[in-house]
């Protein structure tokens, strides 16, 4: 009967350690994923800072078409509390407006000369890098995240306590091309 | 590079002529020498021994003086295999010595854009290959043929690199024996990258114990990535930029590790061997060596190609990039081939 108990003690220590570390494990993911989603913050807050930086250079040739896409990436809530679709929206949205200065820039041929235009040129194609990378980052989170919920037994956990799939941060294609501003 | 006088083939050639005319008949002479010494040894040992046996201990003052006798021939002849192999090497030494000085460098200018620096004999500190940080520790480092040059616009430092650790064994009697073993042997290579981002990033052979997971399966099953920030890993790590050191290894065919920091990449691979070495024998003549270092330079300049990744990095200078810029790379000209 000692035998038995102590048996079935030992198989419920074990039951408990395995929902602990599982439970742990979730846990932590979540943690990671939300630093990659403040990672795409910052990324997205530094895009933003250099792209308006790069809108009062080109301000003084275009200033009409400046003040529409200024008006178009304007940070009206802040990010902190955005979610991750909203993120990848705004995300678009600072990409076209980026395509845009180009496109404005291009009919300012001493504009394009200059060197304040193409360091912040470079500086736009380096926050793009940046968010790519943290999009990246973000999305194998995620990835591992919905896997690991998905597969048994951990999936049992995952159940228990109301953890979904997550969406990845992407920008479709497709959308990108949607965006005609009206200059 | 400082102004030095240069080899043709042809010297080289009849230097090596020379070698085998006036050193030869002394390294025959070594030879024979040597084998008499041999024999003078094992005939002392096979007297002794079967003395042993048949005597049953017992003192036979006839063996002892014909073993004595071949203990003699064996001391004279290794003295004189000594003398004879020091006046063949005295032939051979400034053989080799023009080949490393005077022949080797003007290949090498050759088939460089630009030498800065070649010295046979020194390689890279044990200094700089510590704060790579690809090598955690190690005990010994031998290193040469270190070559400073540039190759396609990107300048370089490459050297034939070998690292050993000491390490205590015990043995069978409970006691302990220093053993020293070659943990690394094969090339070393420091090459240019704007690295743009601040954090240190180490790409070292073998998956499954970095701090970083990529995307690629089998790029993560291949490395472990090494990086403060995973997100500046991932800047420097785009999905080109894993091929492109997948391809790499492949090449190499040996394992391969790399780090980027301070403007640069540390690249290392365990191909084993010396590299931009004269043949081993004084008998194969000129040419057939060249041969043998003009492959080695090829294969060097083709790593070089692969390592040339300063422009793979990011976005922003891939599109800075023209078809021009790329005309050199051996990547892209197999890649536009046909």
């Amino acid at each position: 009967m000692i035998v038995l108990l102590v048996i079935l003690l030992i198989i419920a220590f074990l039951f408990l350690s395995w929902i602990v570390k599982t439970s742990n494990k979730f846990k932590i993911m979540q943690v990671k994923i939300g630093e990659a989603d403040a990672g795409i913050g910052v990324a997205l807050q530094k895009r933003y800072d250099t792209l308006t930086k790069l809108m009062q250079t080109v301000k003084a040739y275009a200033k009409h078409e400046v003040d529409t896409l200024t008006k178009m990436v304007e940070l009206r809530q802040g990010l902190s509390g955005a979610s991750i679709a909203e993120k990848a929206d705004y995300a678009h949205k600072l990409d076209s407006a980026a395509s845009q200065i180009q496109v404005v820039a291009e009919s300012y041929p001493e504009l394009r000369s200059s060197d304040n235009y193409r360091q912040f040129q470079d500086a736009i194609l380096d926050s793009e890098d940046h968010l790519q990378a943290a999009r990246r980052l973000y999305n194998n989170n995620v990835s591992a995240f919905n896997q690991a919920i998905v597969v048994f037994p951990a999936s049992i956990i995952a159940n228990a306590s109301h953890l979904a799939p997550l969406g990845f941060f992407e920008i479709e294609e497709a959308k990108r091309q949607d965006v005609v501003i009206d200059l | 590079m400082e102004e030095r006088k240069f080899v043709t083939a042809e010297e080289l050639e009849a230097a090596r002529l020379e070698v085998i005319r006036l050193g030869g008949p002394h390294l025959k002479k070594a030879k024979t020498y040597w084998w008499i010494a041999l024999s003078g040894f094992l005939g002392t040992c096979v007297i002794l021994l079967i003395n042993a046996m048949v005597s049953g201990g017992e003192t036979n003052v006839a063996v002892f003086v014909l073993a004595g006798i071949l203990t003699v021939v064996f001391i004279v002849f290794i003295m004189l295999h000594g003398k004879e192999q020091k006046i063949y090497m005295n032939y051979l030494n400034p053989f080799n010595a023009t080949y490393k000085t005077q022949f080797l460098p003007a290949i090498l200018e050759e088939s460089f854009e630009k030498i800065y620096a070649f010295e046979p004999h020194n390689g890279l500190s044990k200094e700089i290959v510590i704060k790579s940080g690809i090598f955690p520790s190690f005990d010994y480092i031998t290193t040469n043929d270190y070559l400073r040059a540039s190759h396609n616009g990107m300048n370089f430092e490459y050297c034939d690199t070998e690292l050993q650790e000491r390490h205590e064994e015990s043995d069978s009697d409970g006691g302990t024996r220093t053993v020293i073993d070659t943990m690394f042997l094969g090339v070393f290579i420091i090459a240019e990258f704007d690295h743009f981002v601040d954090t240190p990033l180490y790409i070292l052979d073998g998956g499954g114990k970095g701090t970083v997971t990529t995307e690629s399966e089998i790029f993560n099953q291949n490395f472990s990535v090494k990086c403060e920030n995973e997100i500046d890993a991932l800047r420097i790590l785009t999905p080109e930029m894993m091929d492109h050191i997948l391809k790499i290894k492949e090449f190499c065919k040996k394992s391969i590790d790399l780090a980027f920091f301070d403007d640069k990449i540390y690249f290392c691979s365990s191909l084993g061997g010396d590299r931009l070495e004269i043949a081993g024998s004084i008998d194969i003549p000129v040419y057939e060596s060249r041969k043998q270092v003009d492959e080695d330079i090829v294969f060097i300049k083709q790593l070089l190609d692969l390592l040339n990744i300063r422009n793979l990095k990011s976005k922003s200078s891939q599109r800075k990039l023209t078809d021009e810029d790329y005309k050199g790379n051996s990547v892209y000209q197999n890649e536009h081939r046909g």
